[in-house]
């Protein structure tokens, strides 16, 4: 199930492998204080209710009994704090499918280790572990030596807490490659551009977002595939096209399909980048 | 295929995907129309397969990322059980409890074995160690006795109710939990409990007055005892599932002994309610001791009916008609072509 160090795979029915990229023990404690902070205004409220009923109750009466309720008070204040710690910490994870406040705010969420959400027993199970892990302090040295950084109540339970955030989104994952050009200048207008279409573009645009090539592979890349497309386009065999150094009829090629096949499309070309061409690379680099 | 022409005709379907798991994030697809749930799958399956084909072609680029991301978000989504119900708590309670507790009634007769055997040690601490007497019992039973009535005043049986059955509940859930280290905290506080009623026991029976302390707390000692001893079962399985896990690794092992227990472990403990109840309006009542003994009894008696024979009908199951033509999965509402 699991593939590693900090990631938990999971697959799905399709026999398709999912990573879930497992939360470490310092996002763990961050949102375990955000969470204790929160329970602790809860635990506040009810000792002052508790109290309060108590000394109400304790006023009605006189001597020996107004002791015995304050007693009885005490033994119910000190198993509530308990019970209402494992309810509430129970109640928020089922309501919000494993995301109480403190995991929310960190971006994290509680799995079921095959992926799923886990039902209430486990939201039980993790939340009642709190005793061992917490008060015998077995959950940060489990979560210290554990690949997937699991406590007690998360082998009890079954899950693993998952980080939800991602730093890639559609559109910064699906936008074109930047295209270097040496100069933003179409040139003469080239013959025969009738003959390619999207395919052709999407080649010569490959091989002009390619920034990390040294200048001699570049221009003999660029000669290997201006040939073919010169084939293609059916030019004249004296054609002045057939004359450009490869390089600068890739760059032209590409400024006038782009216009013709993409209209308006003018995003992703950047202004020719130092050092000749290479982006990031000086010349005297290796 | 290159990244351009794999990214151009997917990515409506990905955005769409991505803004109904963002609507879902919450907890629940309760709400949502049939159809809704159905194209949330289909867009669900189709992403899975674009991710397996961006692994293969794309390993190293974004977008592989971000499909992972986005399949991780809507499987948790789409993968769950049935939300809680109260009726799927009463089944559970009527049928599916039982069945677990006999399934492990090992660790049950272990459990009790172990309070048996610190009652019989504490009752002969008690006799045979005179000098430790004052120990072992708290002082104020001799100054109870002397005056003629061991046991509790109970002032105030709406606070003492709840605060009796919160703290029991407490204590049988940590009998419970603690049975992960390797049931060994669970059989300490098991031995404890009837290391004390022993004691107490002894002491009494030293003092003659053994009808009025039994009667006392038989009302609801039958019903505590037995659920503690049952919330001792179920940690002492989450021990042995850690000590001898079998053919399963012990993580596997653990998690389902967790899985197994927790339902019998928490329906047992609803059932402490009833036992403080109990214990704070009719054991320090006025009541003659026959009947409260007669009440202990009678619900000791219904806890192990229920646990013993609840539950043992074979659940009905449907005839599978074999010949009956498959019924296509429903599409309604479902713009199959539209998807691509």
């Amino acid at each position: 199930m699991s593939a590693g160090y900090d990631t938990q795979r999971v697959t799905t029915a399709d026999n398709v492998g999912i990573n879930f990229r497992v939360a470490g023990l310092a996002t763990r404690f961050a949102a375990a204080l955000l969470d204790g902070l929160l329970l602790l205004i809860l635990l506040f409220v009810a000792t002052v209710l508790i109290g309060a009923i108590a000394d109400a109750l304790a006023g009605t009466t006189t001597g020996n009994s107004a002791d015995e309720i304050l007693s009885l008070a005490g033994l119910l204040l000190a198993a509530c704090l308990v019970l209402i710690a494992i309810l509430s910490f129970t109640i928020a994870q089922a309501v919000s499918g494993g995301r109480t406040p403190g995991k929310a705010a960190m971006g994290l969420r509680v799995i079921r280790i095959d992926g799923g959400t886990a039902n209430l027993g486990a939201y039980f199970l993790r939340s009642a572990a709190y005793i061992p892990d917490l008060l015998l302090a077995l959950g940060p040295i489990l979560m210290f030596f554990h690949p997937q950084s699991r406590r007690l109540g998360d082998l009890l339970a079954g899950t693993v807490v998952v980080r939800e955030r991602t730093p890639v989104t559609l559109q910064a994952a699906t936008a074109p490659s930047p295209v270097y050009l040496r100069s933003s200048d179409p040139g003469p207008v080239i013959d025969g551009l009738g003959n390619l279409g999207e395919r052709e573009l999407n080649a010569v645009r490959t091989f002009l977002s390619r920034p990390g090539l040294l200048p001699g592979q570049r221009a003999e890349l660029a000669g290997r595939l201006a040939g073919p497309l010169l084939e293609r386009m059916h030019l004249a065999f004296g054609a002045p096209e057939r004359l450009w150094p490869p390089e600068l009829f890739l760059e032209r090629l590409y400024l006038q399909l782009a216009a013709r096949l993409q209209p308006g499309d003018g995003a992703g070309v950047l202004p020719p980048p130092p050092y000749g061409g290479i982006a990031g690379r000086p010349p005297w680099a290796p | 295929m290159n990244l351009e022409a794999f990214t151009a005709g997917r990515q409506a379907r990905w955005a769409e995907l991505e803004a109904r798991t963002a609507t879902l994030t919450g907890s629940r697809l309760r709400g949502l129309r049939a159809s809704d749930v159905e194209r949330f799958a289909i867009l669900y399956r189709r992403t899975a397969s674009d991710l397996a084909i961006a692994r293969r072609d794309f390993p190293d680029q974004p977008i592989t990322e971000y499909l992972n991301s986005l399949c991780g978000r809507a499987h948790v989504l789409l993968n769950r059980g049935s939300p809680p119900r109260l009726r799927n708590a009463l089944r559970y309670f009527a049928t599916g409890a039982p069945r677990v507790f006999r399934a492990n009634a090992g660790y049950f007769l272990a459990s009790l074995a172990l309070l048996l055997a610190g009652t019989l040690a504490g009752w002969l601490a008690y006799d045979l160690r005179p000098d430790l007497r004052g120990l072992l019992v708290p002082n104020s039973l001799f100054a109870e006795m002397a005056q003629g009535s061991p046991g509790i005043g109970v002032p105030q049986p709406f606070l003492a109710a709840p605060s009796i059955f919160l703290h029991n509940i407490e204590v049988a859930v940590i009998v419970f939990i603690l049975g992960i280290c390797a049931g060994l905290p669970t059989a300490f506080l098991i031995v404890v409990q009837g290391w004390s009623l022993g004691t107490l026991g002894a002491a009494i029976h030293a003092g003659g007055y053994d009808y009025a302390f039994w009667s006392l707390i038989a009302a609801h000692g039958v019903l505590e005892l037995s659920v503690i001893v049952t919330a001792g079962a179920a940690g002492l399985r989450l021990g042995d599932a850690l000590l001898r896990p079998g053919l399963r690794s012990r993580a596997d092992s653990i998690a389902h002994a967790g899985g197994d227990m927790v339902g019998l472990a928490v329906a047992t403990m609803l059932l402490l309610v009833i036992a403080g109840t109990l214990e704070a309006f009719v054991s320090p009542s006025g009541m003659p001791g026959a009947a409260k003994i007669a009440i202990g009894l009678g619900v000791g008696a219904c806890f192990y009916a229920w646990l013993l024979l609840a539950g043992r009908g074979r659940p009905a199951v449907p005839a599978l008609d074999l010949d009956a033509a498959p019924r296509p999965p429903s599409t309604a509402g479902v713009d199959l072509a539209a998807l691509g």
